[in-house]
């Protein structure tokens, strides 16, 4: 990999990617309306955890292999929580026929 | 550096876009990126299995719950001003404190540079997975299952006077994404 050897990139460019990308992530749950563009911004959130836990296992322990164990089942779980989480948004839109989120208001006083 | 601009670019795509369709497919895109910062630091199997299990189930069983929730087709704006605003100030206040922590932690590193990274082959990684981490494996395929079995009793039909017993697209979705994820845990 000798294209790539010039550039320093140490720890730190690694973990501010991933703050980088849960900004983003945290921007996009907070003021998104549709219901699915929040689970999109979720998985975003999930992503940049992935990065940092990966950047951790290999800067940090190598040999462990720590965070890449994380990494794998975060995977897993991220991948039944979709599941499960657009299950409800049928659910919901098959009840309120909208999936506005400020039109779900039922609960609000 | 290229990754990065391509990274934070669909990330911004994807919570700022107009259209939900696109957002999920610039949402396909980072993941992607994602997938080439894993091969960079030298998780291979990482990125592969994210590739599999997040663009090829996860992504599409997105786009299977915006078919079936019919989205409209066109431009709507999204939300009023001031919550962006708070929203925004939000982000930005978290990434600063973030990146202010892991600037100033001491963290003791094994190697300095990302091309003097310790190259871990598949062999010790399956080692590591089925010794030390059995428990969390057969855990993770109950998950799987608790998932599968809820997804689909979530989804499914009331029972009216017509016949309809179950939603079978979403159910299909659903075993799509958990068979995807199992396929890579028996691995």
């Amino acid at each position: 990999m000798q294209f790539i050897s010039g550039l320093e990139l140490k720890l730190v460019y690694f973990l501010a990617v991933s703050a980088i990308l849960f900004g983003i992530g945290l921007y996009g749950v907070l003021t998104r309306r549709h219901l699915v563009h929040i689970l999109l911004s979720v998985e975003l959130i999930l992503n940049a955890v992935l990065i940092n836990l990966v950047a951790f296992s290999a800067f940090v322990t190598p040999e462990k292999l720590t965070g890449q164990m994380f990494a794998v089942f975060l995977i897993v779980v991220a991948a039944c929580e979709v599941g499960v989480g657009l299950a409800i948004i049928l659910s919901v839109y098959r009840r309120r026929k909208t999936v506005d989120v400020d039109n779900i208001n039922i609960l609000k006083w | 550096m290229i990754i990065s601009f391509i990274l934070v670019i669909s990330a911004i795509m994807v919570v700022a876009g107009r259209h939900i369709l696109h957002s999920a497919f610039y949402l396909a895109a980072t993941l992607l990126c994602v997938a080439m910062y894993f091969i960079l630091l030298r998780a291979e199997y990482l990125a592969a299995v994210q590739i599999l299990v997040y663009i090829g189930s996860i992504v599409v069983l997105i786009l299977f719950a915006l078919m079936m929730t019919r989205t409209k087709v066109g431009h709507r704006t999204n939300i009023s001003n001031n919550q962006r605003i708070f929203a925004a100030l939000v982000a930005l206040a978290l990434f600063v404190c973030l990146t202010l922590v892991f600037y100033n932690a001491k963290i003791d590193t094994v190697a300095d540079n990302v091309s003097n990274l310790k190259i871990i082959s598949i062999k010790e990684f399956a080692n590591i997975l089925f010794s030390g981490y059995t428990l969390p494996f057969e855990v993770a395929s109950v998950l799987l299952l608790a998932a599968l079995v809820g997804s689909v009793v979530l989804a499914m039909k009331e029972k009216t006077d017509e016949e309809s017993s179950g939603d079978d697209p979403e159910k299909e979705s659903a075993g799509i994404a958990n068979v995807d994820a199992e396929k890579k845990e028996s691995k």
